[in-house]
C-alpha cells in the first residue's frame, strides 16, 4: 500500500483544516464551500463509483446530492472537524436511496428514513480511532486478503483507483452485482476492524 | 464469556456510547478476529451510518487522489443550494406583517418574526396564478422558554437546538380554506397526531380548547420533526400519520404531484 493522501486532512500544514472551513462556510464564505468541495469531492465520487449499478451520470448526481445536502445542513454538524466522514455517510446513503428508488418507487417511507439516518448519523458521537489507526486497519485488511477475485477487485478499485465498479465488471467480464458484492465484502472487513477500534476506545473510556 | 457476535442491540449501543465498558472490551476482542457472522451483519445494514463514514474515509487513504471537482459541477451545487434556501425575499417580506401580528397576539410579546431554513425546501407557491392542486401551507413556530417573571418567546428556526424545558408555539398559514393536522414524528415511535383544525385562509396560531398552548418538549430528546398536513378534504388519522411518517425523516417534502392533493410542511428541532 503506497503512502496515501487522506481525504479531509489538510494538504499541508499551512492549509486550513475542515473545522476552519466549515466555520467559514457557515458564515457565508463561498471560498470555504469551494475548498470543502475540492478537498472531499474525490472521496465522495469514489463512494458513488463503488456501486456498479450506478452509471457515470448517476455517480455525478450522487456527488451533487451529497454536497447539496451537506452544505444545507452544515450547522447541524456538531464537530466541524469531522466533515469528511459525515459527507461520505451522506453520499453512501444518497447512492443507496437512488438504487432503492429504482427497485421500488413507492417505498417512500423507507427511502426517506434512510436519508434521515444519514443526516442524523452523529459522527461526533464516535470516538476517533485516529488517522494512523485507520490506515493500519485498511493496510492489514488488504494484506490479509487471499489472492483471488476479491483482492483483484479491491486492487483495481481502491489501490489503482482509476476504474469505477462498473468499468471493473466490464474489464473482468463478470456481472456488476458480483463486483459490488466483492467491494462490499471487503468494506465489511474494514468496518469490522474499525468497529473493533471504536469498541476498544469505548472500553477504555470507563 | 462466550461468543460475542454483533447484534442490533450491541451495535446501536456501541454507536451511542452506552454499551457497558466490559461488553465493549469483549466486543473489541471479538471483532479483532475474522468473523463472517459479524461481517455479514455489517454488510447488510440497511443504511449507512457513522461507522461507514469512518470506513470510507479510511479506504480513501488507499487510493490515489481521484476525480477532482470542476467549476460546472460546483456551480450546479450552488444553484441548487440557492433554490433550496426558500422563497424569494420579496415574498418573504410580504409574509412578515401577518405573521408578526398573529404572533404578537398569540404570545403577548413583540418582535417575533418567524423565519426558517432547511434543506431542499420547495418554494412557497402562494395563491397567485393557477389554483394549486393542494392548499399551499406553511408551518412556523416560536420557542417558549420558562422564565422567572414570564415566559420568554423567540422566533423558531428549523433545525435549532432547544431545551427540554421549552415548548413550541406553532402557527400555520394556508393559502385557502383547508383541513389541517399537526403531527410529531421522532426517530422512534409512532407518529403523534396532536392537533387538527379547519383552517381559513391566512395565518392562525395553533390553539387547544380555544387557548394558546405551547407543545411541551418535556421527556423528548433528539430530533423531533413536526409535520403540517393539509388538504381540501378531511383526511383520516391513519392517512395523516402515514403521510407525516413518510416525509418526516428528512424534512424534505416530495413533489406536490406525488402527494395527491395533500400539502405538507415540516420543521424540526433538536431537543437536548
Amino acid at each position: 500500500v503506497s503512502e496515501p493522501k487522506r481525504s479531509g486532512a489538510p494538504a499541508s500544514p499551512g492549509d486550513p483544516g475542515d473545522a476552519a472551513l466549515v466555520g467559514r462556510a457557515i458564515a457565508g464564505d463561498r471560498g470555504a464551500f469551494r475548498a470543502l468541495y475540492d478537498r472531499h469531492r474525490p472521496a465522495v465520487h469514489r463512494v458513488a463509483r463503488a456501486f456498479a449499478s450506478l452509471d457515470a451520470d448517476d455517480a455525478d448526481d450522487v456527488v451533487q446530492d451529497a454536497f447539496v445536502r451537506a452544505f444545507a445542513s452544515l450547522a447541524k454538524l456538531a464537530d466541524p472537524g469531522r466533515f469528511g466522514p459525515w459527507i461520505l455517510t451522506i453520499a453512501r446513503n444518497r447512492a443507496l436511496s437512488r438504487l432503492e428508488r429504482r427497485r421500488a418507487v413507492d417505498k417512500l417511507s423507507d427511502d426517506l428514513s434512510r436519508e434521515s439516518e444519514a443526516l442524523a448519523a452523529d459522527v461526533t458521537a464516535l470516538p476517533e480511532p485516529g488517522h494512523e489507526a485507520e490506515l493500519d486497519v485498511v493496510r492489514r485488511v488488504v494484506d490479509e486478503l487471499p489472492e483471488g477475485p476479491e483482492k483483484e477487485t479491491v486492487r483495481l478499485f481502491y489501490l489503482e483507483g482509476e476504474l469505477s465498479a462498473r468499468e471493473i465488471a466490464a474489464r473482468l467480464g463478470v456481472g456488476k452485482s458480483a463486483i459490488t458484492m466483492r467491494l462490499e465484502r471487503f468494506r465489511a472487513k474494514v468496518k469490522r476492524r474499525i468497529l473493533a477500534e471504536v469498541a476498544r476506545l469505548r472500553g477504555e473510556g470507563s | 464469556m462466550g461468543v460475542t457476535h454483533l447484534t442490533e442491540r450491541s451495535y446501536l449501543l456501541l454507536l451511542q456510547g452506552t454499551l457497558p465498558p466490559e461488553e465493549a472490551r469483549a466486543l473489541a476482542r471479538h471483532l479483532e478476529e475474522a468473523c463472517e457472522s459479524c461481517e455479514e451483519f455489517l454488510a447488510s445494514r440497511p443504511a449507512a451510518d457513522a461507522v461507514d463514514g469512518l470506513a470510507d474515509r479510511a479506504l480513501g487513504a488507499l487510493s490515489p487522489v481521484g476525480a477532482r471537482g470542476n467549476d460546472l459541477e460546483f456551480a450546479r451545487i450552488e444553484k441548487r443550494l440557492r433554490e433550496s434556501a426558500g422563497p424569494p425575499r420579496r415574498r418573504a417580506r410580504a409574509f412578515v406583517p401577518a405573521a408578526l401580528a398573529a404572533t404578537v397576539l398569540a404570545a403577548g410579546v413583540a418582535g417575533l418574526v418567524v423565519s426558517r431554513s432547511g434543506p431542499e425546501r420547495p418554494a412557497w407557491d402562494g395563491v397567485k396564478g393557477a389554483q394549486p392542486a393542494a392548499p399551499p401551507v406553511r408551518l412556523r413556530f416560536a420557542v417558549v422558554k420558562p422564565g422567572a417573571q414570564a415566559p420568554a418567546v423567540e422566533k423558531g428556526v428549523s433545525g435549532q437546538v432547544v431545551e427540554p424545558a421549552a415548548g413550541l408555539q406553532f402557527e400555520v398559514e394556508s393559502g385557502r380554506p383547508a383541513h389541517a393536522a399537526l403531527v410529531r414524528v421522532s426517530g422512534s415511535g409512532a407518529p403523534e397526531v396532536f392537533w387538527r383544525a379547519k383552517l381559513g385562509p391566512g395565518p392562525a396560531p395553533v390553539t387547544r380548547d380555544g387557548s394558546l398552548a405551547a407543545y411541551s418538549l418535556e421527556d423528548l430528546r433528539g430530533v423531533q420533526r413536526f409535520v403540517l398536513v393539509a388538504s381540501d378534504e378531511p383526511l383520516g388519522p391513519e392517512r395523516v400519520a402515514q403521510l407525516a411518517a413518510a416525509v418526516a425523516p428528512t424534512g424534505v417534502v416530495p413533489d406536490a404531484s406525488a402527494l395527491g392533493g395533500v400539502s405538507l410542511d415540516v420543521i424540526e428541532v433538536v431537543v437536548r
